[in-house]
């Protein structure tokens, strides 16, 4: 079964009186435990994407389900308990909250679904190796320490997708290297990956690489096939 | 759980803007200050108020000449000649009438060797003493044969024998009131605190002496009326009015030419004023409770828009509407809160504090106007600060809840 799957997805911009079309029918099927790069020059329509496959925007038109569910015409606040349940972010520049402990930040997305978080949390950063660095804030974690809680914080719901916009864009490559193996971990885990990149050596490490071009699939490049995954999820829910 | 948890991410939130957390906080904490401050300044007033009121006596009535117009705020004690010395001995008569005192007065200079006082002369009958809940501190009263006689003698309040004698033993010297001599028979005890009502600064002389000797007049200024106990005061002012009507042979639907009241009548219209004094001060203290809770909106605006970002992240990663809006919402109640517990303590530090300025016991005649903290008022102002947290913390609040998560994120 597809865990994402867009047909014809169009979303325009309002731009005073014109509308400005972004894209113009996309279609894309994304299996369980895929690990996709979406890829494509600045303009291309990747993060417009991006925000729709993320439940952050609603096309204009087109179909878009997740796990069979059917999210395009969702309100506001459905919209919201998929994202807080079936996608975690993870974002370039991190997004985490300061004042807020690396333990506190993974809880979150639990604490709004009003469930207990500490172990789940705690279980989390163990995975990214950071259990030790709980505490902290991310004023006190480097770069990426901090981008190693915020996967903890995308996989602490158990998702059905990941998302990453340009998750080592912020990084140095060494750094880089690191997140891009937490990511390749996770996939062999059976956990499915959906990452935009510019970077054609980032975008190779997927299964299969999405080239965006104005608002359009260019092309999709078989990168190479899909290994059994090793197992079902990496946080059990408690 | 939940409640902790919000309440704690509100601190953390605002200690990160010390400074502005702490005006906002602090525009709460003088608003709510200022109510109960200015509530117990009032309700002092009033304690004050009513206690000169007792100590006047509780079970009077008077009787005033001239007539009052229904509903008319206040009495008219015109000089309206009506009431007579004859009106008194017939009152004297009525069941449960304990005592009863003519009273004339006018200002006068008193005059002692060289120095010169004005001065209040009340011509009376030594029942104004009982009645008056007077005692003779020092000599002695004039007594019957003094009225009967309208010998030239007088009784002085403390205040005004003070003034004119200083150290000298008054009794039995002579002062001249209208270039007429006086002998002084004796001082009263110094009643202190009712400067308003006068009694202290008074020179009583026999009511015959003062109607034909001093004033030449036949006319009273009021009867006062002692009645035996309070149940009685209701039935007594029935009597005396009938009584009145007899005298002055007013029948029917006439107008009466002349005015019974009671001292409770008296304590009521006083509450009355003070409470109307309290509330308009309470008012103008709520003003400012008000002002602070625009402080607080203005602060979370600007929280709200320097936050978006966080806004966003919290949306993404499944923060619903109204999860946003509680967050903004407690945030500005907790602010409202701290902001009324320590408002409760700073009025009432201000309600200790103001009745001990130098400027606040000139102003109230020797201090002891003091302030009474009311339970109410605290109930009140910290209710209305909670109120105004959550009415001016609302529209930011929804503001934020509102927030498109997409350009949220792109928000630098």
């Amino acid at each position: 079964m597809s865990v994402i799957l867009a047909r014809k997805i169009v979303k325009n911009y309002h731009l005073g009186e014109v509308d400005v079309p972004v894209l113009k029918g996309i279609d894309l099927d994304v299996e369980k435990g895929e690990y996709v790069a979406l890829m494509g020059p600045s303009g291309s329509g990747k993060s417009t994407l991006m925000n729709i496959l993320g439940c952050l925007d609603v096309p204009t038109s087109g179909l878009y389900s997740i796990e069979g569910r059917p999210v395009s015409d969702l309100t506001e606040d459905e919209l919201a308990e998929v994202r807080g349940r079936r996608i975690g972010f993870v974002f370039q520049t991190f997004n985490l909250l300061a004042r807020t402990s690396a333990l506190e930040n993974v809880e979150l997305p639990l604490h709004y679904q009003g469930r207990e978080a500490r172990q789940a949390a705690m279980k989390a950063l163990e995975s990214v190796n950071l259990a030790h660095r709980y505490d902290h804030h991310p004023n006190q974690l480097s770069g990426g320490e901090r981008q190693r809680v915020a996967i903890a914080r995308a996989i602490v719901t158990d998702p059905a997708i990941i998302l990453a916009d340009e998750p080592t864009g912020n990084l140095d490559s060494k750094t880089g290297k690191e997140i891009l193996e937490i990511f390749e971990n996770l996939s062999l885990k059976g956990v499915t990956i959906v990452l935009v990149t510019h970077d054609p050596s980032v975008a190779k490490h997927a299964h299969r690489v999405v080239h965006l071009k104005d608002g359009w699939i260019e092309r999709v490049e078989e990168v190479r096939a899909r290994t059994a995954p090793r197992a079902n999820s990496v946080v059990e829910t408690p | 759980m939940f409640f902790v948890r919000a309440f704690k991410v509100a601190l953390t939130a605002l200690s990160a803007n010390k400074l502005r957390s702490t005006l906002a906080v602090l525009g709460i904490v003088i608003g709510v200050g200022a109510v109960i401050a200015m509530v117990a300044m009032g309700k002092g007033a009033q304690v004050k108020i009513e206690e000169g009121i007792t100590k006047m006596g509780v079970n009077m009535i008077f009787v005033y000449p001239g007539a009052v117009s229904k509903g008319a705020s206040g009495a008219k004690t015109s000089s309206a000649e009506t009431l007579c010395l004859e009106d008194c001995d017939a009152i004297a008569k009525i069941e449960h009438v304990a005592a009863v005192a003519p009273e004339v007065r006018r200002t006068y200079q008193i005059k002692y060797m060289n120095r010169n006082e004005a001065a209040q002369v009340i011509g009376t009958t030594p029942s104004h003493l009982q009645i008056r809940n007077f005692s003779v501190e020092h000599g002695a009263y004039f007594d019957k044969s003094a009225i009967l006689g309208r010998l030239r003698v007088c009784v002085m309040g403390a205040s005004i024998a003070r003034k004119l004698f200083g150290g000298i033993d008054p009794i039995g010297r002579m002062i001249q009131i209208d270039r007429k001599n006086f002998q002084v028979l004796g001082v009263l005890e110094d009643k202190g605190g009712d400067s308003w009502v006068g009694l202290d600064d008074s020179v009583y002389v026999p009511v015959t002496t003062a109607l034909h000797r001093l004033f030449n007049r036949r006319h009273l200024s009021q009867i006062t009326i002692s009645v035996d106990t309070q149940e009685n005061i209701d039935s007594t002012m029935n009597l005396v009015d009938d009584e009145m009507m007899k005298q002055h042979k007013i029948k029917g639907k006439a107008e009466p030419d002349f005015l019974v009241r009671s001292m409770n009548e008296w304590r009521q219209r006083a509450a009355e004023s003070t409470g109307a004094l309290t509330v308009l001060l309470m008012g103008i203290a709520l003003v400012s409770l008000l002002v602070g809770g625009i402080g607080i909106m203005n602060i979370m605006l600007v929280s709200v828009t320097e936050r978006t970002r966080e806004i966003g992240i919290r949306k993404a990663i499944g923060a619903k509407r109204r999860d946003i809006l509680k967050q903004f919402l407690i945030e500005s109640m907790t602010i409202s809160l701290l902001g009324g517990t320590l408002g409760i303590a700073f009025g009432v530090a201000l309600a200790q504090i103001i009745p001990m300025l130098p400027v606040w016991k000139q102003m109230s005649n020797g201090g002891e106007w003091q302030s009474v903290i009311s339970p109410w008022s605290i109930v009140v102002s910290f209710g209305f600060s909670c109120f105004v947290g959550i009415f001016f913390g609302l529209y930011p609040a929804v503001k934020a809840s509102r927030l498109n998560p997409v350009e949220a994120l792109r928000y630098e």
